[in-house]
């Protein structure tokens, strides 16, 4: 599902900082996998070029058996529509939309109808435990429940990967469960791929397969 | 396109009282666009009014003298002008010329009583109303009769019914006689000048009478003629050069003497006029354009800020799979919104107010009990052109309004902008 191979990334500022050393890394359909690493490791970096957010200087990205590189803004726009759902760790989600509107934005984009996408939209939003709550807005809802709308939100395109960043860094430790069981349950039951970055010990713990980031090489990969 | 229109309401009702604080800036500057223009067009229909002869194109030829030697003929000789040339010209130039009207002018001390007044006398057929357009308010006009029997007759204006009898009605005046130096003339009517800014004292007579009593040989001061069929400025040029050379031969003078006889031609004015229009309407689009700008800027800024605070929101919408073009809509159409749904209001409010201008106008006008507009400002508003070119002009705005925070919009960096933490 997703193929990195030997990946360099380097930003070019006055002094130009290299954050991936030759990332090699491949993840199977139906993984649940975590990565950690200490701030700078290049964690973040590498979703980042996971999630078609940002380029790669050197190597081969393929994701869903496609190679994913130098493609235009739209033309990754548009693979990010069609490939990868985003959870956030501050949410995202757009402060004067509700919830069903939230849910139903990537759908907007793929260019389906107001009448379809809200109705997909409610349904995704029972999923989530948060159907009676549609028409609420992002600041009228507890964390969690802003987190299940934007899980919610990445699932409605049917994407082939999840991509979590920090998806639990903003909440309490209860609702850090509750997101996580969903998460769990998502890839237990349904087989969805699944990445979280994260620096929690006890979040890492919970995922079949752990991957360690140090100075912008994989240094430990643990099943 | 609704879910377009819906995107972008939501995201104006947003920040409600910023947009109506830019949107006025805008509203004002296409208000002060429609005043501007429809009081100048009250300007130019009221000095049109005045001015020009709104039917007839009217070609005068007055006596001078050459400065051309010709034939023998030393410089400075004097070029008459008599009756039979309005006659002659008329049968060299049928096509172009309707009638002619033969003028003795004479400047003359005129009075009654004790009062005393220095005016022109006019000695005129009745048919000169075509180039002298009266009203006559009291007693009748110059007739046939007057012209076969040499009458010692005459009808003043009413500026000099106020200097010769101040406390007198003009029926009263009817039938007073005045002195024309000291020859007696029965006043038969009193007139009023068309044109409320005239002022002319002149006083008119028969062309016989004024031509026996003042003039001793067979010259005439002036010769009007109507000309029809000359719609553009060069065929006006052309035909007063025509003419022009037809006197040089009928008055030995050489054709290329232009000051030979004076030749004056209303359509001269016309054009001055049009000219002077153009300059007006131009200072006041410039005006108008100008106050557009700030409104614009306003719009532009208030975009920028906009999208500032909007940068995660567009960074979300792109991560989701938004285009660079979707994205570039949601900014522009919001602009060319927000400069439309204002500059109505004030194209609305500038019409009410240029209709009101107007109203009062015509009112002002129906109580000269005449009906001749007599003011320097009437039909004061714009035509459907300017009210299409507004529109156009709030949708060019708009655009170039949201030009650059569109540009910026699409330019935002995807990952720091959805790293960035609330």
């Amino acid at each position: 599902m997703i193929d990195l191979k030997n990946i360099y990334k380097t930003y070019q500022t006055a002094s130009p900082v290299p954050v991936l050393k030759g990332i090699n890394l491949h993840v199977d359909e139906g993984e649940l996998v975590s990565i950690m690493g200490a701030s700078g490791s290049g964690k973040s970096t590498m979703l980042n070029i996971i999630g078609i957010l940002d380029n790669y200087d050197e190597g081969e990205y393929y994701l869903a058996g496609r190679l994913i590189k130098n493609l235009s803004e739209d033309d990754a726009s548009i693979m990010r529509n069609q490939l990868i759902g985003f959870i956030f760790q501050s949410f995202n989600l757009i402060s004067f939309k509700n919830a069903m509107e939230n849910v139903a934005l990537p759908l907007y984009y793929r260019g389906v109808g107001r009448e379809e996408r809200n109705a997909l939209a409610m349904e995704y939003l029972d999923k989530v435990g948060l159907k009676d709550h549609w028409d609420h807005k992002p600041n009228q809802l507890s964390g969690g429940q802003c987190q299940r709308v934007a899980i919610a939100r990445a699932l409605i395109s049917q994407p082939k990967i999840i991509l979590a960043d920090e998806p639990t860094g903003a909440l309490d430790s209860k609702t850090t469960q509750e997101v996580m069981n969903i998460l769990l349950k998502l890839n237990k039951e349904q087989g969805q791929t699944i990445v979280i970055v994260t620096h929690e010990q006890d979040i890492a713990a919970q995922t079949p397969r752990r991957i360690f980031l140090k100075d912008g090489v994989i240094y430990k990969d643990e099943r | 396109m609704r879910d377009l229109f819906s995107e972008i309401f939501s995201s104006m009702s947003h920040s409600k009282m910023r947009f109506f604080l830019t949107g006025i800036s805008t509203a004002w500057g296409i208000f002060l666009l429609i005043v501007l223009l429809g009081t100048g067009n009250g300007i130019i229909n009221g000095i049109s009014h005045a001015w020009l002869n709104e039917d007839d194109n009217v070609v005068t030829i007055e006596p001078s003298k050459t400065m051309l030697s010709f034939k023998g003929h030393p410089v400075g000789r004097r070029i008459d002008i008599d009756e039979i040339d309005g006659t002659l010209l008329k049968e060299a130039f049928p096509e172009k010329i309707r009638a002619t009207v033969a003028e003795l002018d004479k400047y003359v001390l005129v009075s009654y009583r004790n009062k005393y007044s220095e005016t022109d006398l006019a000695g005129y057929y009745p048919g000169y109303k075509i180039v002298r357009n009266n009203v006559i308010i009291a007693g009748r006009d110059i007739n046939d009769i007057d012209i076969e029997e040499c009458r010692k007759v005459c009808i003043v204006s009413t500026n000099l019914c106020k200097r010769l009898f101040p406390t007198l009605k003009p029926e009263e005046i009817v039938g007073k006689t005045v002195a024309v130096y000291d020859a007696a003339f029965k006043i038969a009517g009193v007139y009023r000048p068309a044109k409320s800014y005239n002022i002319s004292r002149t006083i008119i007579a028969p062309f016989t009478t004024v031509k026996s009593l003042f003039f001793n040989d067979d010259h005439i001061s002036k010769l009007s003629l109507i000309v029809e069929g000359l719609d553009s400025e060069k065929a006006n040029k052309q035909f007063v050069e025509d003419m022009r050379g037809f006197l040089a031969g009928v008055k030995q003078f050489s054709p290329s003497d232009k000051k030979a006889v004076t030749i004056t031609n209303t359509y001269d004015l016309f054009l001055y006029i049009s000219g002077l229009f153009r300059t007006i309407n131009l200072f006041l689009w410039i005006v108008g354009l100008s106050t557009l700008v700030a409104g614009v800027v306003g719009v532009s800024n208030i975009m920028l800020i906009t999208v500032r605070e909007r940068t995660r929101e567009l960074a979300v919408r792109k991560a989701m799979g938004a285009s660079r073009l979707s994205i570039i809509n949601l900014v522009l159409v919001e602009s060319v919104t927000v400069t439309l749904i204002f500059g109505y209001v004030g194209m609305v409010l500038g019409l009410s107010l240029v209709k009101l201008a107007a109203y009062i106008v015509s009112l002002s006008v129906d109580a000269s009990q005449t009906g001749v507009a007599s003011s320097i400002f009437m039909n004061p508003g714009v035509d459907m052109g300017v009210v299409l070119g507004a529109t156009a002009i709030m949708v060019i705005s708009g655009l170039l309004a949201g030009y650059l925070p569109a540009k910026k919009a699409v330019s935002i960096k995807l990952v720091d902008a959805l790293a960035a933490n609330d």
